[in-house]
């Protein structure tokens, strides 16, 4: 009796099935964290640079930024991109109701990653030690040449772990892309509740594939990191 | 060749350096010493332009500066014109010691890359590292470091190499290799200018030695001049305190 | 392009009346997140057997399932059972009779629990070796140096880290919505779902996160200056 009661609360042999079916849709959420992580560097190495170059009023405003985007969730910035974005542009005359719903998507992500990037990325090439700066002036290097040649490469190493593990923190936030209505594996697993009725298997299906996708990421920039230590600094 | 008049610097109120003239000739070794404090470090970083100097003039071959008005243009001159041997060695912690070396050649005077690494191996071992071109500093002792910090000021063929306190982050036991390898480089006729506390090492390879005390030279002269027959006071209270450190090194 | 202000102000006072419950949402798990998170953190650091291990496993599958996940598996798994178990024994009370908040807490803690358990091994690893090696030199038992030793010099190491991990939960406990708790950001969308000013409502919802974690991050920041006060004495 018992052992019945259990197969009807949790069957496991439903998350087996599910899980393929999940998988069919692990392409959105991988599109999305790549698309999100490309953004996210590029805008958020832009706002590092202009904050340590100090670029009068750009500052105040990128700390703002900042701010903003540690201290409110992603769901609410998620809403405020897909509500506010076609509201500021058509009152401008440009009309972005037919977008797809995973440009929004890419635009809250990259833009919540470029904020905590940024801090990284400032952090990382502060810590490079002053006398690497004064070598390089001392053998005649511009302040370019100083700093994409001795700075850059070994700011690459002081922010790489915590670049990774906010790309691991990209993939999990991911999971409530599928509020917006795409398709990805929550949305599928969202999707296999309704029909099944068994929302706990289909969820738990997700969580495995979630699992999964984290261990591997890590597994990654682990060896990215030891690989490019090995480059970088020889050791 | 380099003629430094009336430089002055002031770190907030504190004044470092208050008005000091120097002259080096071609091949001349020039040894600064004095107390913590006294300015010999900050007088060094200013000929390079690490730090801006508020007031005076250098004549460094060729080119002339006024400290306070030099262009980045010029700075760059004249830092082409120089090399560093830093305390704390300051390799390029991303490149091997050849990289180290060939760095300054490449990057800023655009010397072809085979004729840079010819020169760079050339220099390692120069200074006893012929088996230590592709190891990065994270693999180096001290004193290994410091010689590819020795290394990579030669090969820019300076006007003049400025070694500052080269030898003080270094291992009691490490610092004879270094100073063996600058002594070397003192006798091929390089223009140095050392700030230094190895007394003995001092009196050995210098031409000439200043004595810097609070901002000013207080005395110069020969080695012998200034050690044996020291005429002011403060000269001579300073060697009175440092010659157990300098009768140990000998 | 209209933005209605009065409407944004007014669902700012809605949230206001119920940020009551994301603190609650979010300070619960937070302390027993500590409480759970430094037993294992410390179960962890000293490699107890088989326990370590399990507890490792425990803390990469927590830390690997998203929030959102968990809160929906812990929701449905909680649910089920919960009706599975009244049916087999006849009982009559339903799913539908718990409050839906204690499913909050539920998962909110488990989060919690396997991030904040990383924050405490991190500073316990953090106090260099010779501060353990010294503790024993003069007689300490284990116990003794990991109280008076080590986690009165752990606690300043973990504390920035334990902002970034309460102003997680603050973030994350607005995932709540889902199970229809009515937390800042539910009370701030339920006028806005009568006259779809969802901009409006969710402008308001921010705004009211971002003071809270703004105040919370001031506040530990005076603490961590209060805390480290030995390494001050030290370096004057």
């Amino acid at each position: 009796m018992w052992g019945e009661a259990m197969e009807g609360f949790f069957n496991i042999s439903l998350v087996v099935e599910a899980l393929p079916q999940l998988l069919t849709r692990l392409h959105i959420t991988l599109f999305l964290v790549v698309a999100a992580t490309i953004l996210g560097i590029v805008a958020g190495i832009i706002i590092a640079l202009l904050r340590i170059y100090r670029i009068p009023g750009f500052n105040q405003i990128s700390l703002l930024y900042i701010s903003f985007m540690r201290g409110t969730p992603i769901i609410v910035q998620m809403f405020i991109v897909y509500y506010g974005l076609p509201a500021i542009l058509s009152s401008v005359g440009i009309n972005i109701n037919r977008w797809d719903k995973m440009i929004f998507l890419i635009l809250t992500y990259g833009l919540n990653m470029a904020a905590f990037l940024a801090e990284i990325i400032r952090a990382a090439i502060v810590s490079v030690p002053i006398g690497q700066t004064e070598a390089a002036y001392a053998v005649g290097m511009t302040r370019l040449q100083t700093f994409w040649r001795i700075i850059a490469p070994q700011a690459v190493l002081m922010g790489l772990p915590s670049i990774g593990i906010n790309i691991v923190g990209l993939l999990q936030d991911s999971s409530i892309a599928f509020l917006l209505g795409i398709v990805d594996v929550m949305g599928k697993a969202r999707a296999i509740g309704a029909n099944t009725y068994h929302s706990l298997e289909a969820y738990v299906g997700a969580a495995v594939i979630f699992l999964v996708i984290t261990l591997l990421l890590e597994k990654v920039c682990a060896t990215i990191e030891r690989r490019l230590t090995m480059k970088i600094i020889g050791d | 060749m380099i003629k430094i008049t009336d430089i002055h610097k002031a770190f907030g109120k504190n004044e470092v350096l208050k008005g000091i003239d120097v002259e080096v000739a071609k091949g001349e070794v020039i040894v600064i010493i004095g107390p913590s404090g006294s300015g010999k470090t900050t007088l060094l970083r200013c000929i390079n332009f690490l730090e801006k100097a508020d007031s005076g003039k250098m004549t460094l071959g060729s080119t002339q500066v006024a400290f306070k008005h030099a262009t980045s243009k010029e700075i760059l001159a004249i830092r082409r014109q120089t090399a560093m041997v830093f305390q704390s060695y300051n390799l390029f912690n991303n490149k091997t010691a050849l990289e180290n070396v060939m760095e300054g050649l490449v990057t800023a005077r655009k010397v072809p890359l085979r004729q840079a690494a010819e020169i760079g191996k050339n220099m390692l071992d120069k200074v006893g590292l012929a088996d230590k071109h592709n190891a990065y500093p994270s693999r180096l002792s001290g004193g290994q470091q410091q010689r590819v910090g020795i290394a990579r000021a030669l090969a820019l063929n300076p006007e003049v190499i400025l070694f500052d306190e080269p030898t003080s982050a270094l291992d009691p036991t490490l610092v004879s290799e270094v100073l063996a390898v600058m002594k070397k480089i003192a006798q091929e006729g390089i223009t140095m200018i050392v700030v230094t506390h190895e007394m003995s090492f001092a009196y050995d390879i210098a031409n000439r030695i200043l004595f810097m005390d609070g901002g000013v030279i207080v005395e110069q002269g020969t080695p012998k001049d200034l050690f044996v027959n020291a005429k002011e006071e403060r000269t001579k209270q300073f060697l009175k305190r440092i010659v157990p450190e300098w009768s140990y090194n000998i | 392009m209209n933005f209605d202000v009065y409407f944004m102000l007014s669902a700012l006072q809605e949230s206001l009346k119920y940020t009551w419950v994301t603190l609650l949402l979010a300070i619960v798990p937070f302390f027993f997140g500590i409480l759970f998170g430094t037993v294992i953190a410390i179960i962890r650091f000293y490699r107890v057997k088989v326990l370590g291990e399990l507890l490792q496993l425990f803390v990469v599958i927590i830390k690997g399932t998203p929030g959102m996940v968990m809160l929906l598996i812990v929701y449905f798994a909680l649910i089920q059972g919960f009706d599975t178990i009244s049916q087999t024994f006849h009982l009559a009370v339903k799913s539908k009779d718990i409050n839906l908040i204690y499913i909050a807490f539920a998962a909110l803690t488990l989060t919690a629990t396997a991030a904040i358990s990383e924050t405490m091994r991190g500073a316990l690893t953090a106090v260099a070796t010779g501060q353990y090696e010294a503790s024993y030199s003069v007689g300490l038992t284990k116990r003794q140096t990991l109280r008076r030793i080590i986690l009165p010099q752990a606690l300043p190491v973990a504390i920035p880290v334990l902002c970034s991990n309460l102003i997680g939960l603050i973030k994350g406990s607005s995932l709540v919505f889902m199970i229809s708790v009515t937390d800042l950001m539910n009370a701030a969308l339920i006028p806005a779902n009568t006259n779809y000013k969802y901009l409006e409502a969710y402008i308001a919802a921010a705004l009211v996160y971002w003071v809270l974690n703004v105040v919370v991050e001031n506040i530990f920041f005076w603490l961590e200056q209060h805390l480290s006060t030995y390494k001050r004495e030290v370096l004057v």
